[in-house]
């Protein structure tokens, strides 16, 4: 009996704690910050959100029944650079020609407007009328999926290039446009892009505290 | 027995692990590339919730203004070619405006009778009296189509805000300045480059959207107009806690940065720069602080309109040529229609942006 005791409580530990998102009391929220990012490139990505398990119920899953699910996704990345990041060392002039490296290009924004995306009702097994809490937090964490899906691929998509080199066109021109007649620019190297609010949220929220 | 409960805890492990589904793998379209150049420099992280009953209440709200002004319209017309208020109403009922549907919602919101709604229109009144006079019969009426509509959804929305400088926008070199050590660029108004809340705000670890309450059963539709509430709430907050401002103060120290790393040729080492944002900027930020047009601020912009818009003056502090000045104006005119989404506006607000567009295309 107190074996089964003990495998209660482990279960009853499991429910409480298991796999629970994190506890979010250790970020930081609702403030203004300063950044000096420049955006050159904004990239439209198109993407159907497709799954034919997340929205059946219990008897749906006893008899193995399928619930499609199908949505036109849109997310509009920007690309560009963090200006706060170049330094002093990075930058070389001699009278009009100017030569700059600059930071590896970023995501300077990631827009994925769940609230415009347009779920195929033809196909979709929901009465988009009359949809109960389990039914919308689940299309919600489909979205939550598809977002997790796209920053996978993001630098699959064989852009840094295409990012670096607008880049370099515009601030090629704004530099002209400042006096300078010859200007060169570099980039110093290439990183996988990365969502920036992970940066942001993540120095104040050490998951290791919690 | 053990072995059971095991397997329990192994598939409650299992299934509980199992945050996120899996979606079957399509692929990833690449629409389109377009060049910009926007450069941010001020953020806003915020919360915000939003419920279903706030945001229909003031879409319904919205939609009785527009009616009232609408008839307030249409009455005065009429009235103008009729010799006194009987013969005006008579020619109101046999144009069955009274059979009109936004007329009768009036009329019944009000509990006026038809004939007293049409003066009542008729009068001095404006949209606001209305909304005084009849208060608690409006909330009364806003209660009734509630509790028709029984589901309720209440969202927490965590997103951002971003603000900065379109810089496409500058006119080099006009709008370059050089004095001593200082940089002035003029016209350059901060704006917003980006107001998201997504499925994440932090991808895999904080979410954007989440359900606080809901009862019952809602539509898709509604949930999306309860998520757009969120976005527009959250891009309030962030104008209200001044990120134009601290944009513009941002924008200058982060170029100021800059400055002190690039001489540039011909001119003296910046130290100080300063964005001169335009004419029309400190009346845009200070009247859609409340996202409303409220009486005063609704005197002012038509005198700014009737002056500016006078072929013969130009404000030359701000401007060179008059299409400059028309063109600032336009621009003006649109971000505050666009942005007045309020249910507070002053009456005719609406109507007066509405006959500018079309004043400005006759003239084009």
């Amino acid at each position: 009996m107190k074996s089964f005791r003990s495998y209660l409580m482990i279960l009853i530990l499991v429910l409480v704690t298991g796999c629970q998102i994190r506890s979010k009391s250790g970020i930081v929220i609702s403030k203004l910050s300063k950044v000096s990012k420049l955006s050159t490139v904004e990239v439209v990505l198109t993407k159907y959100v497709y799954d034919v398990e997340e929205l059946r119920n219990w008897w749906n899953k006893i008899f193995g029944k399928d619930k499609i699910f199908l949505s036109r996704t849109e997310a509009v990345v920007k690309f560009g650079i963090d200006l706060s990041k170049i330094q002093r060392e990075d930058i070389q002039i001699r009278g009009t020609m100017i030569e700059i490296e600059l930071p590896p290009v970023q995501v300077t924004n990631f827009s994925y407007p769940a609230e415009d995306f347009k779920v195929d009702l033809d196909v979709t097994d929901i009465d988009a009328e009359k949809m109960n809490k389990r039914l919308v937090q689940s299309i919600d964490k489909l979205y939550q999926a598809s977002e997790m899906e796209i920053w996978r691929r993001l630098d699959q998509l064989g852009i840094h290039k295409t990012v670096e080199t607008r880049t370099e066109i515009l601030v090629t021109k704004i530099l002209e446009n400042m006096g300078f007649d010859e200007v060169y620019i570099s980039f110093k190297g290439r990183e996988p892009f990365n969502p920036e609010s992970y940066d942001k949220f993540m120095e104040t929220f050490n998951p290791d505290d919690q | 027995m053990k072995r059971i409960i095991t397997g329990i805890i192994i598939l409650v492990l299992m299934y509980s692990c199992k945050n996120l589904p899996e979606i079957e793998d399509t692929p990833l379209g690449l629409q389109e590339i377009k060049d910009i150049g926007e450069l941010i420099t001020a953020e806003y992280y915020g919360e915000v919730i939003r419920s279903l009953t706030s945001v229909k209440d003031s879409d319904l709200r919205n939609e009785i203004q527009e009616d009232f002004e609408v008839f307030q319209q249409i009455t005065a017309g009429i009235f103008e070619d009729s010799k006194n208020v009987a013969a005006a109403y008579r020619k109101f009922r046999r144009e069955d405006y009274t059979g009109d549907y936004r007329f009768k919602r009036l009329v019944k919101i009000s509990d006026m009778k038809n004939r007293g709604m049409f003066e009542f229109l008729l009068g001095e009144h404006r949209w606001d009296d209305f909304q005084q006079d009849y208060t608690r019969k409006i909330n009364d009426y806003l209660e009734r189509e509630n509790d028709m509509r029984k589901g309720e959804i209440v969202y927490l929305g965590r997103g951002w805000v971003k603000a900065g400088f379109d810089l496409t926008s500058i006119n080099f070199p006009d709008d370059f300045f050089y004095r001593s050590d200082t940089l002035y660029i003029f016209n350059l108004d901060p704006i917003i480059l980006d107001n998201d809340i997504n499925p994440w705000l932090v991808p895999g670890e904080i979410s954007g959207f989440e359900i606080i309450k809901m009862e019952k059963k809602v539509s898709l539709e509604e949930i999306e107009t309860v998520k757009r509430a969120c976005k527009r709430g959250l891009k309030a907050d962030a104008i209200e806690s001044g990120i134009f401002n601290f944009a513009i103060s941002s924008g200058q120290e982060s170029l100021e940065a800059l400055f002190t790393m690039i001489d540039l040729p011909g001119t003296e080492p910046v130290t100080t720069v300063r964005i001169l944002p335009g004419k029309y900027f400190d009346y845009k930020i200070e009247y859609l602080a409340d996202n409303t047009i409220d009486s005063i601020e609704f005197f002012t912009v038509q005198d700014l309109v009737n002056r500016d818009l006078e072929s013969q003056y130009i404000d030359t502090v701000w401007f060179r040529t008059h299409s400059q000045q028309e063109a600032s104006l336009v621009k003006f005119m649109d971000d505050l229609y666009r942005e007045s989404f309020s249910s507070h506006n002053y009456n005719g607000w609406k109507q007066y942006y509405k006959t500018f567009k079309k004043e400005i295309r006759n003239t084009q």
